[in-house]
């Protein structure tokens, strides 16, 4: 499919790169000459300079013909226009859209932008992850009988030394399920009670809101002897 | 453009004191409107006649008007109009959509200089006042009169 893409910094050339990969035909659509320049030197004639809001720049970077129009800049009234150009002037069925400011993602997705990605949002889930390696974090919600519980992965830290624990004396939270033990070498396996725990573990197990409270304070003030 | 306007005293939202933005405030307060006036930088804000600054019938506010949260502050909330008067036409349609969508503001008076996207625009629903258009139209008119 034709596909255009506006923005030549490094987002809009990673996914510009991951497109001509996938066989696609593709423009990319950027104000700066010295961006565009890069863009052909990397990718071959795909560049198009010029605004993403001016239609005529738009229609040299075929948009007539695209199925997909992706804006990938840092400046959210630009992108929200050059969408809404897509769609209302040159029919393209689908939109994608980054957004710099969260409080845009709602405003996008009711004006027909049809996939809004929350940079900031990504970065801080990349971030929480970061810190929650540290300890416990969450893998998915299950579906609730009446108690809300939910899947998660329990890192155990350092603190927790490398002579191990039996699992059966691991003093697990009420309703808390072992389900699977990664070890820090990398090996899945299902928990046994003579499993030895160590640091550098992962345990994935279901357990319920107030468990996984108890699971974080454990965590952090490291297991009683 | 605007035919039956002043009736006052409403409150108004403004996004951008640059020239255009503070005559309109200034105007607008002299028929005994309410303006809210939201700007980046401070300075802005010097052209604002003082007395009105002092006795609150023009509010100040720093800000984006790209930040729901600013436009929250300023009080997008409580007012009947709002009005994107910034020199950037995608900042301004940005706010402008984000006032009627977002938060049900009654009339929404956009500025786009771009004759393209203002017709677009305008046909999408939103008011549209645009400099170039206006001049467009009086040299064409004079031309031809």
């Amino acid at each position: 499919m034709h596909v255009v893409v506006v923005g030549a910094d490094r987002m809009g050339r990673a996914v510009a790169r991951w497109l001509i990969a996938g066989g696609h035909e593709i423009a990319v659509v950027d104000a700066s000459r010295k961006k565009c320049r890069a863009v052909d030197e990397a990718f071959g004639s795909v560049s198009v300079l010029g605004s993403s809001v001016d239609r005529t720049v738009l229609a040299r970077a075929g948009a007539n013909r695209a199925d997909l129009l992706i804006t990938t800049g840092n400046d959210d009234g630009v992108n929200l226009v050059t969408c809404q150009i897509a769609k209302h002037r040159f029919d393209i069925t689908t939109t994608i859209s980054v957004v710099t400011r969260s409080d845009h993602v709602e405003l996008f997705n009711l004006l027909g932008v049809d996939v809004v990605v929350d940079v900031p949002d990504l970065i801080l889930n990349q971030i929480q992850e970061g810190v929650a390696s540290q300890g416990i974090s969450h893998l998915k919600p299950l579906p609730s009988d009446g108690t809300e519980r939910s899947l998660v992965s329990i890192h155990i830290p350092g603190a927790f030394g490398t002579d191990g624990r039996r699992l059966d004396t691991f003093p697990f939270p009420e309703g808390t399920l072992p389900s699977l033990i990664i070890a820090r070498d990398g090996t899945p396996m299902l928990p046994s009670g003579d499993f030895m725990v160590r640091a550098g573990d992962e345990i994935i197990a279901v357990t319920t809101a107030e468990g996984e409270d108890e699971l974080r304070e454990l965590l952090a003030s490291g297991l009683p002897v | 453009m605007i035919d039956r306007p002043l009736l006052g005293p409403k409150h108004i939202l403004i996004v951008g004191c640059g020239e255009l933005g503070a005559t309109v405030a200034r105007e607008l307060v002299e028929h005994g409107n309410t303006v809210h006036v939201l700007d980046r930088t401070a300075r802005a804000f010097e052209g604002l006649p003082e007395t009105a600054v002092e006795e609150r019938r023009i509010l100040p506010f720093v800000g984006d008007g790209a930040s729901h949260q600013d436009l929250i502050r300023a009080g997008i909330r409580d007012v009947d109009v709002f009005m994107s008067l910034t020199p950037s036409d995608t900042a301004n349609i940005l706010s402008a959509q984000a006032a009627k969508q977002v938060f049900s503001v009654e009339v929404v008076v956009c500025r786009v200089d771009d004759r393209d996207l203002q017709s677009m625009y305008g046909e999408m629903g939103l008011i549209t006042i645009g400099a170039t258009s206006l001049l467009f139209d009086i040299a064409v008119h004079s031309a031809t009169a």
